[in-house]
């Protein structure tokens, strides 16, 4: 139950990061005159906050996850993972935030975090840059 | 003209025989959807949303709120003879329905039902007409800040009270909403989500949405279930649904009391038939002088909840028309409708458009008598339509989903957002995720959008105009309570279920 209860709260996880890089290939326009880009980002940051809560209601239901995340913290890193994003480039950015998450969710071995994180970004790459052809930003690379 | 000489012209609008038709046409079938398990009005309005594409805006939104209050009459029938509601407002009424059918005293019980059905829609409508007149008044006042927040308020509402937590609801409006990004930003004019695709551009289509949402996978569920197929018999003598004249004295005070909360809750963001008739239960058995008696077969657990759950339907337009928000999903069906023929409800609605607004009320009046007529007298034949197998039905029903997304814009891939919808909401349903804060979120999403960037647009990029105009103000510290609640009580349940 708690497996599916995890995947479940992964899958809107995946939804949600999918929303937020779609959403910075549109302008973002600023606060006096918001883009096409802006509230699409929002809400994608709304539904990473909410699979999060998922995440961690089941954990606490089933005792069998260990998360120590906070909302703030999260919020911090997605900022962090927006401002970084269009400069050290989608590839870079997005292991190294996977790679954060996944050790603060509970893997333990740093070899399994690099896997995974390496493993979630390659999927995304293939899934958002190759199949549906976004321009995904390049950075330094 | 004052509102009687506007009934009085909505009533010659609503008896144009077109209209007239069409009027019939939506309380019959919403009468069969509501008879028949499986497929609830949800399913009906968004089935039949394409076809009245092609028609006039006034008889398409007659025909699709006579499926509306229609299925509330038809839903007693299975809950009386069956067992089985055939559709959610009418789960209360199995209690003491079937128990008064299981006594020999189906008759009465399917009577009290139509005749109490057709007193709270008579006048629940009354209320809509003049409720309607100063709520309107009352929004004009309302400027992009006060739409953002109540669309806000509108959303935690159904969320909260949707199955499951609070965060599921809340995930699915989250998803709803971005649904609704597909297509032209209504402001800058750039394409979004679209991901090359033409079809895309327009958006995609709440008719196609819908019918996936809540017709395929209600049937897809409905194939998983074994429907009892006992059906009670009735008598086929007219005389033996009228209810005694003690069966009156029973009832009578349910009605009127189910009337009023019933058009209270529906009114009410998030509410609608279904909270309305469980509440009305809640209500008959605590004022009851015998509550250990409910759930036993008396007459007052039939005629409240079923009294209330047409009440509720009328009360459901209140927002619709006079704000522009829809209270629940059927109404943001309703709504969808609406936008697609190019009108935008709202508080100018009643000045722009007020033949429609009175054509709308009078077809609910002539609705009413219609569905008495079709209630009693045909009840024999809705007995006869309950015995049609299910491995036939569902079949036919997946059918007319099919037909009917094609029918959108004569395109196969609305067929396939259709098909995709339709395993989506099984999935989501399968895992206890409630469809309704989607579908209200994906109507509602390009409003609140617009809403939102006008809003920041007017304050020159400041949050704080949400919060310095009073009534946006007032709006949101309710969401915000609301959500406060929502998650103490979801602490607290969860603590229960750690100690146990």
């Amino acid at each position: 139950m708690a497996k599916k209860a995890y995947i479940e709260a992964l899958i809107w996880l995946f939804f949600s990061v999918f929303l937020g890089i779609t959403s910075i290939q549109l302008e973002f326009g600023t606060f006096r005159s918001p883009g096409p880009g802006f509230l699409p980002f929002m809400t994608a940051l709304f539904l990473f906050l909410l699979s999060l809560i998922l995440l961690f209601q089941k954990s606490e239901s089933n005792h069998r996850l260990n998360l120590r995340m906070s909302a703030c913290t999260i919020v911090c890193l997605i900022i962090g993972y927006a401002l970084i994003c269009k400069k050290i480039g989608f590839l870079f950015s997005t292991f190294l935030l996977m790679s954060i998450i996944f050790k603060v969710m509970g893997t333990k071995r740093w070899g399994w975090v690099l896997v995974e994180a390496l493993l979630v970004t390659f999927l995304s790459y293939l899934l958002f840059g190759m199949i549906l052809g976004l321009n995904l930003p390049t950075g330094i690379f | 003209m004052d509102p009687i000489g506007n009934l009085l012209a909505g009533f010659h609008i609503v008896l144009q025989p077109a209209n007239f038709f069409y009027c019939f046409f939506g309380v019959f079938i919403g009468t069969l959807i509501g008879v028949l398990p499986g497929i609830g009005p949800l399913g009906g309005i968004a089935l039949l949303l394409p076809f009245t594409y092609g028609l006039n805006v006034t008889p398409a939104i007659i025909l699709l709120a006579g499926i509306y209050y229609g299925a509330q009459y038809g839903g007693s029938t299975t809950s009386i003879l069956m067992n089985v509601p055939g559709e959610l407002s009418s789960i209360i009424t199995t209690l003491d329905g079937h128990q008064m059918a299981l006594k020999g005293r189906a008759g009465p019980a399917l009577g009290i039902a139509a005749l109490g059905s057709f007193i709270a829609g008579t006048l629940g409508t009354i209320g809509l007409m003049l409720v309607a007149i100063p709520i309107s008044r009352i929004a004009i006042k309302f400027g992009p800040p006060e739409f953002f927040s109540l669309i806000i308020l509108a959303i935690i509402l159904l969320s909260s009270i949707s199955r499951g937590s609070v965060v599921k609801g809340l995930m699915m409006a989250g998803i709803g909403y971005s649904l609704s990004f597909v297509g032209i930003d209504p402001i800058a004019g750039r394409e979004r989500f679209t991901f090359g695709l033409t079809h895309l551009t327009s958006g995609l289509d709440l008719g196609a949405l819908g019918i996936g949402l809540f017709g395929v996978s209600e049937v897809l569920l409905t194939m998983e279930k074994s429907v009892q197929t006992t059906v009670i018999n009735v008598g086929t003598k007219l005389r033996g649904y009228f209810p005694s004249l003690k069966d009156w004295r029973d009832s009578i005070g349910p009605i009127v009391r189910g009337t009023i909360l019933g058009f209270v809750v529906g009114v009410i963001p998030g509410g609608g038939a279904l909270l309305a008739s469980f509440a009305c239960y809640a209500v008959e058995k605590r004022v009851s002088k015998y509550p250990e008696k409910f759930g036993t077969g008396i007459i007052e657990g039939v005629a409240g909840p079923e009294s209330a759950n047409n009440a509720a339907t009328n009360g459901a337009f209140v927002p619709l028309l006079t704000i522009g928000i829809p209270s629940n999903v059927v109404t943001a069906l309703l709504l969808g409708a609406l936008m697609i023929h190019g009108v935008q409800p709202g508080p100018f609605f009643l000045r722009q458009h007020g033949d429609m607004f009175w054509g709308i009320i009078a077809s609910m009046y002539i609705g009413n008598v219609m569905l008495l007529i079709l209630n009693l007298p045909l009840i024999p034949l809705w007995v006869q339509v309950l015995r049609i197998p299910q491995r036939v039905l569902l079949p036919l029903i997946l059918v007319f989903c099919i037909v009917g997304s094609y029918g959108v814009n004569n395109n196969i891939l609305d067929v396939l957002v259709m098909i995709i919808s339709g395993g989506a909401g099984y999935v989501l349903r399968k895992a206890g995720y409630e469809i309704a804060p989607l579908c209200v979120a994906f109507v509602l999403g390009p409003i609140m959008e617009n809403s939102f960037r006008q809003s920041l647009i007017i304050s020159r990029g400041s949050f704080m105009i949400f919060l310095k105009h009073p009534i946006s103000a007032s709006l949101l510290s309710a969401s915000a309570l609301l959500l406060l609640f929502s998650a103490i009580s979801r602490r607290k349940i969860v603590a229960v279920e750690l100690d146990a």
